[in-house]
């Protein structure tokens, strides 16, 4: 990869192509969001969430990310809300610690900055970033064996990180995070462990120009109201014992939540989930540690279904909302109690949303899915 | 006046250069510092090497990532090789009744140690028995001479190169990935293989062989005169030479492959 061969000298460039000042025209419109540019790198260090992940880290890992995005200028109440966030795209590649087996991680991503304290000079916040990722090195049989957290080479990949932001001018800001990125793909692909990196991150940004006015208006009062939303997605999944076979799984979910203020719903919702790969899993548990043969042990298709409930709590932001929800199985064939699920939803119009979501078992990814979500009317609201 | 504003001007253009060029500087410098991350962790500290007697080792446990080396004498010594910073947490457990040598380490967080490899050397005579589970490497650097050995594997991953000598020899890997290649001679084989580890034993003569493969690895095979198989997942089995006597049935899409 040219990218891996030029990576220093990348690395090297990115600091002086921000300190150098960007000049722009004057902008007439104070409201109109202010662009920036935003290059950092980091050091930290591989998280063996398995011990045995030390057998192939070999050294601290080093990374750099270039961004690119604007600030709201609070014309939504939202924005308001959350303190006037900045938003943008990025990019971030990042060292493993053993270039060898684990090759780079190459991200594309977008991202939320969520001021929490701001003075005129100082800035305390956090930054949520999601997006897809190349990772140049998988899991291979013959030629990577040992590589067992990363089974393919697209990946998603998830960013937070929380620090301090200095102004030294108007334009220029400095930042020290400490953050978190996550590779992985939802076992969509086996072995798939994942790579968490933990990392310390300088970096600086550099904005267009200075004129953008925030508005000062006051947040008005949220409107209360419940919202009933139906979702649907399917995805694919790799189980244990690996053997390459793919496995169908669907969710059809309702939720009804009622919105507290422009930023946050709780709510709660009743489940159908479907996964194909429970009489995998069945007949590899009666085996015992080998797939039972069909007249040893023959699960019904109805096992592949789990009816279940769920709790919700949403994080909105404008056509985004982040939610998040704890489950109970009301009926597992693998006798589960409970489960998680991260869903991003982004409107495409007032009744449909996109969606994508990743169900998990606590710290265990299960799948990712993708799918629609329709918003019912609202038929509680008054 | 008007030369005065002109050196307030010139004043203010030089504070202005000077502030930019010291923030390029400390950006620079915060870069590089940030990028030689011994300066930020302690990491292993300098190499030091403790070497401990012990008795007669029957049984080897490893329960952590080590790369161990074993050489086949009666010195009975193992020597370990890592930074100081390594050393403080690694425990060397030694069971004289049992004859049990267990290697552990208690590290919490290993990135504030450093990820230099640990080295362990081991001179012992009669081993029969070795055990991981974790992670790791473990190598003969000559044969040893056992009537029976046994090579079990729990943990994720690993990489082998056992010579060995023995009336019966037992490899059994559950649920690991790697590579572990083995050679020398045995009247008894017997493999079980389940995860993803491929086993190279073409240079293992082994009179008799029962080989259970549930990985979706490959195991590569010398039996001489009778080979017992059975395939449960994707992985072949790959027997070298034609012999008299083969008798098993694949359950899963592997297939036998007999190289003549």
């Amino acid at each position: 990869m040219i990218i891996n061969k030029y990576r220093l000298f990348v690395f090297s460039l990115l600091p002086l192509f921000l300190i150098t000042t960007i000049r722009s025209q004057p902008v007439e419109d104070s409201l109109r969001p202010s662009i920036y540019f935003q290059a950092s790198t980091y050091t930290g260090y591989l998280y063996a969430h398995h011990r045995s992940m030390v057998y192939f880290i070999e050294n601290y890992t080093r990374g750099a990310q270039l961004r690119v995005g604007w600030r709201f200028n609070g014309s939504s109440d939202w924005e308001k809300a959350y303190r006037y966030p900045s938003a943008g795209v990025g990019y971030m590649i990042s060292d493993f610690g053993n270039p060898c087996m684990l090759g780079y991680g190459h991200a594309a991503f977008g991202y939320l900055d969520i001021p929490i304290i701001e003075t005129n000079r100082f800035v305390w916040n956090y930054n949520l970033g999601a997006g897809l990722a190349y990772v140049s090195k998988k899991f291979h049989l013959t030629t990577n064996p040992n590589n067992i957290a990363i089974g393919s080479h697209i990946n998603s990949f998830l960013l937070i990180t929380s620090g301090i932001e200095y102004r030294p001018t108007n334009k220029t800001t400095l930042g020290l995070d400490f953050g978190l990125n996550h590779y992985s793909n939802g076992n969509i692909a086996m072995p798939n462990w994942g790579l968490n990196t933990f990392f310390v991150m300088f970096g600086a940004k550099q904005k267009l120009d200075d004129r953008q006015k925030l508005s000062n208006a006051t947040v008005s009062k949220a409107t209360k109201k419940w919202e009933n939303l139906i979702h649907f997605g399917v995805g694919y999944k790799e189980i244990r014992p690996i053997d390459g076979t793919k496995n169908f799984a669907a969710d059809l979910h309702y939720t009804i939540r009622r919105r507290f203020s422009h930023t946050n719903s709780w709510g709660g919702g009743v489940d159908l989930l479907y996964d194909g790969s429970m009489r995998k899993s069945i007949k590899y548990s009666a085996g015992e540690y080998y797939l039972a043969h069909d007249s040893i042990c023959n699960p019904s298709f109805v096992r592949n279904f789990s009816p279940a409930c769920h709790a919700n709590w949403s994080m909105h932001f404008g056509k985004i909302t982040f939610n998040i929800q704890m489950g109970l199985y009301f009926y597992n064939a693998l006798d589960r109690i409970y489960f998680n699920r991260w869903i991003l939803e982004v409107d495409v119009t007032q009744q449909i949303s996109l969606m994508v979501a990743l169900k998990s078992h606590l710290g265990s990814a299960d799948h990712i899915e993708v799918g629609l979500v329709w918003k019912l009317n609202g038929c509680f609201n008054k | 006046m008007a030369s005065l504003q002109k050196n307030i001007n010139i004043l203010n253009m030089v504070r202005k250069i000077i502030y930019r060029v010291t923030l390029v500087i400390s950006f620079l410098l915060t870069v590089f510092y940030m990028q030689s991350c011994q300066l930020i962790y302690p990491a292993e500290g300098d190499i030091v090497i403790n070497e401990t007697l012990i008795g007669e080792v029957k049984s080897l446990i490893i329960n952590d990532v080590f790369n161990v080396y074993i050489t086949p004498d009666s010195t009975n010594l193992i020597t370990i090789e890592c930074g100081e910073n390594q050393a403080r947490t690694i425990k060397i457990l030694y069971d004289s009744i049992s004859r049990k040598l267990t290697l552990a380490n208690t590290a919490k967080i290993i990135a504030t140690q450093g990820y230099r490899p640990i080295n362990v050397y081991l001179h012992v005579n009669s081993l029969a028995e070795i055990e991981i589970t974790e992670a790791a490497r473990v190598y003969f650097t000559d044969t040893m001479h056992v009537s029976n050995f046994l090579f079990s594997h729990h943990g994720d991953m690993g990489d082998s190169d056992l010579k060995l000598n023995a009336e019966n020899i037992e490899i059994k890997i559950y649920d690991s990935g790697g590579k572990y290649m083995f050679s020398g001679n045995a009247n008894y084989l017997y493999i079980f293989n389940r995860g993803l580890a491929t086993i190279n034993a073409t240079e293992l003569l082994a009179i008799k062989v029962k080989c259970n493969q549930v990985s979706n690895g490959h195991c590569h095979l010398s039996a001489q005169k009778e080979l017992r198989w059975k395939i449960y997942m994707n992985g072949n089995i790959y027997q070298n030479g034609i012999i008299e006597h083969i008798e098993g049935e694949s359950y899963g899409k592997g297939k036998l492959y007999i190289n003549q």
